[in-house]
């Protein structure tokens, strides 16, 4: 927000300024045929060479080994900034004659101007180039911004893209991220955690179903051997919770990874004829697949 | 060490050169493959050759060792693995050296010699139990209790059943129960220390088995099957032609040139293949060309390759094909347990029948994947590049130490 009197104090400044300052055909370049076109011209080769990056640097992390997937991605933004820069000096310095008292009122009018009417965009694009050295997440992390989940495709000037498990594509401006909590799952590693739960009777064999828990994340052909695995344990009212916490070869792998855990596990316990809680009501589920206290008890 | 990045890009790079290389001294001399028939005629007798006698003297001497060791001292381990690459034939080299070993003083069994590894996890351990179990309780039957057992033999004369278990990686299945074999195994080796076992096992098996059961805390001594050098490659190798001239050298300097291109094709073969004798083997048969002045008439083309002028060509690694995501889980799996019937890879894999058919089926085709004996197994000539190429993609590969 800008302060009502600072606020009039720039506009004096700024008409101030006006006085002493050459005229506006001073300030702009002359408009000439063959300047449109170097313009013109370096306005396409910017948006062709983010368009080559782009695409060449997403071709090239899903060509080479998995562990330099997500070093390619992260230098996707740098390289979209650089070019950005680049061009707009180009074309500053194109059509604009500036004197250092001409910078001035330039970057103060500008200021003013985009202060109140792309308040919300600027925003944005400050809040993108700070979040790109702040690196609260990375380009091909798995992130969650309010109800959203997925992996991070793309980061623009204004927003950056996910890409959910549904194959839905959703554009989060850099704002949101600004001031909502984010939560990374991998931050930048390959692996990322999965946390699968279990329910069964409180009377099962506790330790039959810790054994097949682990031994189903150690068998799994996506499971990342080198990171530890975990079984923990919940009591509810209906029931025993067993958590499995273990890290897939690649987070990409994080839904089918989830799938291939329960159903061999379920296998297993089919086998072993290991009880799950039996409930003869109607039972509501959050989000997060725990059974809330909408039910009656069997 | 190597970061798995530099490792990668000297493959390729090295790759891109052998490429080049071959092609020019290809076109140089103009040497073509060899004809099909004379190719499948040295298959046939690459696999006939004997063990290799570097690999036989190396075992004899640390199992003679070993043993000598656990005779005398009463608490030194009663354990030898020997550990290789997965594509290296541990089972048969072992059993070899061990029958023509000059160890006269013990008595060796191979109980698990008609083991076949079912694909149902939950049998493999009752069957496992059914081949080992017989000789353990005929021989504490024999002599006495466990524990009396133990405590008695502290002569070492009384020191002298030797329990051979040629391939480790064929007692598990990766899957819920699967290893439930291996910790028994581990219990009857710490429960029995009057018994010695000599267990084969491949460097990718032990990282696995080392993962999910700890097995080096209980079979403490390794020792790694050792590398063949350049001669004794070119010592086993070269019996099969009778002469083969390394392509390469002008005419006019063969004879002198012949002599250092030679080295040089024997110390690539062996720089390449990391001296294991199958990767080596693989190497050498591709390697093989003929120059086309001397290629043979159609009716001469099943000519027995004596009969015809070969040349050695700069050895490469086979580059390898596209792969998918599941093709990387299938290779790994199989590098894990060495060869796999298809059912027990579609158990491994966790996948549908029907899918594992399908790319197992484009793999063989691709040359990745050989069928030998109802088992698929990999074709050890691509082991380098593939081993590279999954640990880059970040599974867990093994190292011999």
């Amino acid at each position: 927000m800008i302060n009502p009197s600072s606020f009039w104090q720039i506009t004096a400044r700024l008409a101030q300024l006006q006085k002493d300052s050459p005229s506006f055909q001073d300030v702009f370049a002359e408009i000439t045929t063959p300047r449109l076109m170097r313009g013109l011209l370096s306005v396409l080769l910017a948006y062709g060479l983010t368009w080559v990056i782009n695409r060449f640097t997403n071709w090239l992390a899903e060509k080479v080994p998995r562990r330099f997937r997500l070093a390619i991605k992260q230098s996707v933004p740098f390289l979209k900034g650089m070019i950005l820069v680049s061009t707009i000096s180009y074309l500053v310095q194109l059509f604009i004659n500036l004197s250092q008292t001409d910078l001035l009122a330039l970057t103060g009018t500008i200021a003013v101007a985009l202060g109140f009417a792309f308040k919300d965009y600027v925003s944005s694009i400050i809040a993108g180039v700070v979040t790109l050295f702040e690196g609260p997440f990375r380009m091909g992390d798995r992130v969650r911004v309010r109800d959203h989940y997925g992996e991070v495709v793309d980061y623009g000037l204004r927003g950056m893209r996910l890409l959910t498990p549904d194959d839905n594509t959703v554009t989060i401006p850099h704002n949101i991220v600004w001031t909502e909590p984010i939560s990374s799952a991998n931050s930048g590693q390959l692996e990322a955690q999965v946390v699968t739960s279990f329910y069964f009777e409180h009377t099962v064999d506790v330790e039959a179903v810790v054994q097949i828990l682990y031994q189903a994340a150690y068998s799994s052909r996506y499971t990342q051997l080198q990171l530890p695995v975990v079984v923990v344990m919940d009591e509810h009212p209906w029931g025993t919770q067993f958590k499995l916490k273990s890290y897939p070869i690649d987070a990409r792998d994080e839904f089918p990874y989830k799938t291939d855990l329960i159903r061999r596990t379920k296998k297993a316990c089919n086998q072993a004829q290991l009880a799950y809680p039996t409930m003869s009501g109607y039972v509501a589920m959050d989000h997060a697949s725990e059974p809330t206290s909408n039910f009656r008890m069997p | 060490m190597k970061s798995p990045l530099a490792h990668s890009l000297m493959n390729r790079v090295q790759g891109w050169f052998s490429h080049a290389h071959q092609t020019a001294t290809d076109s140089q001399e103009k040497v073509c493959d060899l004809p099909e028939t004379t190719r499948q005629l040295l298959a046939e007798q690459l696999a006939e050759l004997p063990v290799p006698v570097p690999y036989v003297e190396a075992l004899q001497t640390a199992c003679g060792q070993a043993i000598a060791d656990w005779q005398e001292g009463a608490g030194t381990t009663n354990v030898l693995v020997i550990m290789t690459e997965p594509v290296v034939p541990l089972p048969a080299i072992l059993c070899h050296a061990l029958d023509h070993s000059p160890l006269d003083t013990v008595n060796i069994h191979y109980p698990l010699a008609d083991y076949d590894r079912p694909a149902e996890p939950l049998i493999m351990s009752t069957r496992f139990y059914q081949a080992l179990e017989p000789l353990i309780g005929e021989m504490e039957t024999s002599d006495g209790s466990r524990e009396n057992a133990g405590a008695t033999r502290a002569d070492g004369c009384q020191r002298r059943q030797v329990i051979v278990v040629p391939a480790l990686e064929e007692c598990f299945l990766r899957s819920i129960h699967g290893w439930q074999t291996i910790e028994d195994l581990q219990t009857h080796i710490v429960e029995n220390p009057a018994f010695f076992w000599i267990i084969g096992c491949s460097s990718w098996a032990w990282a696995f088995l080392d993962r999910v059961c700890h097995i080096s805390a209980y079979l403490e001594q390794v020792y790694p099957l050792p590398a063949m050098t350049e001669e004794e490659l070119e010592q086993w190798l070269s019996p099969l032609v009778k002469e083969a001239i390394v392509a390469g050298a002008p005419d006019a300097t063969r004879t002198q040139a012949d002599a250092g291109n030679r080295e040089s094709y024997w110390k690539a073969l062996t720089r390449l293949s990391e001296g294991h004798s199958t990767i080596a083997a693989q190497l050498w048969l591709q390697s093989l060309g003929i120059q086309e002045k001397n290629w043979p008439q159609e009716a001469e083309a099943s000519r027995s390759p004596d009969d015809l002028a070969l040349c050695l060509r700069k050895p490469v690694l086979p580059t390898l094909p596209e792969l998918t995501q599941l093709d990387r889980y299938l290779l790994h799996s199989l590098l894990i347990h060495s060869a796999l019937t298809q059912e027990q890879l579609t158990v491994s894999l966790g996948e549908s029948a029907t899918q594992v058919r399908s790319r197992v089926q484009i793999l063989r085709r691709d040359g990745m994947v050989m069928h030998q004996q109802g088992h698929l197994t990999l074709a050890p000539a691509h082991f380098p590049r593939l081993r590279s190429e999954l640990s880059t993609n970040n599974f867990l590969t093994g190292k011999v130490p």
